[in-house]
């Protein structure tokens, strides 16, 4: 076996299957309540949520070396900062 | 014999798990910069056209996003059953859920192209006359949009499938090793003695019986089904980087179908 392998069980995948397809059916059955402008925010929140959980456990980030983990958070600071960037100029032109 | 020759490779092909796994991650990032490019080319312009993205976003089928949705989904969980499977040594197992995730992603693009032909029957596509007389610029925005985002995660999707179906050609190939080995022992193994020799340049020699005892070394080829302990590791890490490309084009459409299909 190899050294950063963790003992792995097929039913803690399932329940995180289930956990996805609920919250799928929560963005679909909250969709058609009328948040007006928050809408685009509360769908974004759920998204990230059932993103972070494929990226955590189907991806195992959390069993991942300090290294690997590092390297993901940077990526998500350089979007935010992408973000943040065409955020404070696109509206001001 | 066939332990040892496992062993061999083994120690041949050294395999860096962390660095492979390294490399991916890297790989995955400027994917992620790529679609995060369309992303914010997409929030940028709902922000110009709100209301033209919700009429859009209302003309296509929440259902079809919704079933293509729980496609990837269960499809992510198959890969990743198939890693477990493999680290449990279940070979079968593991190969059956790579064609399970195969189905899918195929289901997948089935209903992608039900979805688009559709779409381009009503003459929505980029360009179209119909589009661009009939629609205002914020709708003709948002269906360019669509049809650049789905259209870079289908190619995506196509690519996960011919990546899975390598892993599947590494998982179920059976290794060849050529080693060398002294004509005096090899003339004494059991079984041996009928086997044809093959010279250098190609040229048969007869059988193991007939060579002369000149021959020193012999080069064997064996073909081998490797046991539990002494299978590749390197197949473990392949199946698990084709996995994490496969949960990434997951986690894209769990982002694109929110934005295109539901806020309406």
């Amino acid at each position: 076996m190899h050294e950063n392998e963790h003992e792995m069980k097929y039913s803690t995948y399932i329940y995180v299957w289930l956990a996805l397809v609920v919250l799928t059916w929560v963005t679909v059955a909250v969709a058609s309540i009328d948040f007006g402008n928050a809408a685009v925010f509360v769908a974004l929140l759920i998204a990230a949520f059932k993103s972070s959980l494929v990226v955590a456990w189907f991806m195992h980030l959390k069993n991942e070396s300090a290294t690997i983990k590092w390297m993901v958070a940077t990526l998500f600071i350089v979007f935010a900062i992408f973000i943040g960037i065409t955020f404070t100029d696109y509206p001001f032109r | 014999m066939s332990n040892h020759a496992a062993t061999m490779v083994a120690h041949k092909h050294p395999s860096d798990v962390e660095g492979a796994k390294i490399g991916m991650w890297l790989f995955l990032f400027t994917e992620v910069l790529l679609f995060g490019g369309l992303f914010i080319a997409y929030a940028v312009y709902r922000s110009v056209y709100p209301e033209a993205f919700q009429t859009a976003a209302a003309n296509l089928d929440t259902f079809i996003g919704a079933v293509n949705t729980l496609f990837l989904l269960t499809s992510s969980l198959t890969v990743v059953i198939a890693i477990v499977a493999l680290q449990k040594d279940k070979q079968k197992m593991a190969v059956w859920m790579i064609w399970a995730t195969v189905l899918f992603a195929l289901g997948f693009m089935v209903n992608k192209y039900f979805e688009w032909s559709a779409k381009i029957h009503h003459g929505i596509y980029p360009g179209s006359p119909e589009l661009l007389a009939d629609h205002s610029k914020g709708e003709i925005v948002f269906y360019n949009l669509y049809y650049t985002m789905t259209g870079l995660h289908g190619l995506h999707v196509i690519i996960g499938l011919i990546v899975f179906f390598f892993v599947l050609y590494f998982i179920k190939r059976r290794p060849v090793v050529t080693e060398e080995m002294p004509y005096e022992i090899l003339k004494n193994v059991r079984g041996t003695s009928r086997l044809a020799v093959v010279s250098e340049k190609g040229e048969e020699l007869g059988t193991v019986a007939q060579l002369d005892d000149k021959v020193e070394l012999v080069d064997i080829r064996l073909t081998y089904e490797p046991v539990a302990e002494k299978r590749d590791p390197r197949n473990f890490v392949k199946l698990e980087n084709a996995g994490l490309y496969w949960h990434l084009v997951d986690v894209i459409w769990i982002f694109l179908f929110p934005l295109f299909y539901l806020i309406t």
